[in-house]
């Protein structure tokens, strides 16, 4: 439990307040140039990842545990990483521009949130 | 800058408070009375295949409307005062716009029209603003509060007349925005507002609900303990039940925790001591709901599971995140996150329990 954690316990009633969230969550689209995403399998899109994160943090940095929870068709996937660390996703994911196979790529952030419920829904649909 | 970012990803808050069902000062309801703009819902349903009649039902008498290019100064009109402001409760919020960087407009069921407003607005505008807190002094934005029910605000008054000199001759200030209204005499029909406007903006678009569900079989539920939510024997923490409830909002499948722990692509799994539901149902709807509507989804939610109560069962209601009010009048800010969610859950037991996430 965090240590930032407030609890107030009554008879029937107890509240509990974290400001300290485990991790950050990020929908997140790559697109690569003159190549179709949607058939790309999860394991080469977390390679993909993985070596966004070498290259901008070195091989200490990939030890990131990076989690892909779910790749959506269109190169669209949902991404789970410690809080502590996702500036530092953030930025190597912002930072990657061409893949192994020397094809120009780019992840692009679509939304952050603390808690996995807040990708569930775009709010921004209106638009 | 890089400062600002770290602070604002720790600064999102997620508080959970206990409650009975029969809970004397029914803070679910408080709960849900003082969420006015509403993006979705999210409904988990425990041994169900298909939503029960009675919870659409409540989902489809609501209508909402888009109005594009609305001249603010329209909201200040005493006949709309008087035919929608004062005879119901009308939800109108400003889109296409984004918190902290554009203008945004609101006006609330309790007839305050809130204006959130760059620094070159404000000066440009000439209304007085509210004493600005740290964050909107950071920002520099400043919030402009009208309460169009007040007992002076009438033409004549010096108050009202320079208040929609302000906004139609000094500054045309135009939003599109999402609006709703419940009227109190229920033989009024809610459509009235979207005709009301029709020759008053460029165009006005009927917004329907878009609707969603998926079924699952055999799912692995986590225990939550309602007397114990920081984990014990019996149950897993209340956070890592909120992921699993996100889990199944986002359609991801959770794998047991030992088949995670060396899977190359993620190490996710459904938290220790579960149970197994037999069926599943997961419902959404989104695209703008009043708290009235949320009100009745969540009775007919607490009437069909009283008939059904040995797995939680949950409504979580999502937030526009540039939406600039969230709890009441209350500011909500979005810098990077600006989650704006809550939910609420019928645990066995007679137990309930509200989760409200906030993001910054």
């Amino acid at each position: 439990m965090s240590a930032h954690a407030v609890t107030v316990k009554e008879q029937d009633k107890r509240l509990i307040s974290s400001r300290s969230q485990p991790y950050v969550y990020f929908k997140v689209k790559l697109t690569i140039e003159n190549e179709d995403t949607s058939q790309m399998t999860d394991v080469v899109y977390k390679f993909l990842i993985t070596k966004a994160v070498a290259e901008t943090l070195g091989e200490v940095g990939a030890a990131i545990c990076v989690d892909l929870l779910k790749l959506f068709g269109n190169g669209v996937s949902i991404i789970r990483v410690p809080s502590s660390h996702s500036e530092k996703l953030w930025a190597a994911l912002t930072l990657y521009g061409t893949t192994p196979a020397q094809a120009r790529c780019a992840f692009r952030v679509l939304q952050v949130s603390s808690f996995l419920m807040g990708l569930a829904f775009d709010t921004t649909e209106h638009s | 800058m890089a400062a600002s970012i770290r602070h604002s990803i720790k600064s999102s808050t997620l508080q959970y408070e206990t409650l009975s069902t029969n809970d004397s000062k029914q803070r679910d309801v408080a709960k849900i009375r003082d969420h006015f703009f509403n993006f979705g819902v999210t409904l988990i349903l425990p041994g169900v295949n298909t939503v029960p009649n009675q919870i659409l039902e409540c989902l489809t008498d609501q209508l909402s409307y888009k109005l594009e290019k609305l001249p603010i100064y329209h909201l200040l009109e005493i006949p709309f005062i008087q035919a929608f402001v004062k005879r119901g409760a009308i939800h109108l919020m400003s889109v296409n716009r984004r918190l902290h960087t554009n203008d945004t407009v609101v006006l609330t069921p309790s007839g305050i029209l809130i204006l959130t407003l760059t620094k070159d607005t404000y000066e440009q505008l000439g209304l007085e603003a509210e004493k600005q807190n740290h964050i909107h002094h950071q920002n520099k934005t400043f919030v402009v509060k009208i309460n169009l029910l007040e007992r002076a605000f009438h033409p004549g008054k010096k108050g009202y007349d320079r208040t929609l000199w302000c906004l139609k001759d000094r500054l045309d200030l135009v939003f599109d925005c999402l609006i709703s209204w419940d009227p109190h005499d229920k033989k009024l029909c809610s459509s009235s507002v979207g005709v009301y406007f029709m020759e008053k903006c460029h165009q006005v678009t009927r917004i329907d609900l878009k609707k969603a569900s998926r079924n699952f079989t055999s799912l692995p539920c986590p225990k939550l303990d309602a007397k114990d939510p920081e984990g014990s024997e019996i149950g897993c923490q209340f956070n890592e039940f909120f992921e699993w409830m996100g889990a199944l909002a986002c359609d991801i499948q959770l794998r047991p925790e030992d088949a995670s722990q060396d899977n190359f692509v993620t190490t996710m799994s459904c938290p220790e001591l579960v149970t197994n539901l037999p069926r599943c149902c997961v419902f959404q709807a989104s695209g703008f709901l009043t708290s009235n509507t949320i009100l009745q989804v969540w009775r007919a939610l607490r009437e069909h599971t009283s008939q059904n109560e040995s797995y939680p069962t949950s409504l979580t209601v999502h937030g526009f995140n540039d939406c600039p009010v969230n709890k009441k009048s209350e500011s909500h800010y979005y810098y990077v996150t600006g989650d704006n969610i809550y939910s609420l859950v019928l645990l066995p037991e007679g137990m309930c329990c509200i989760y409200t996430a906030t993001g910054f």
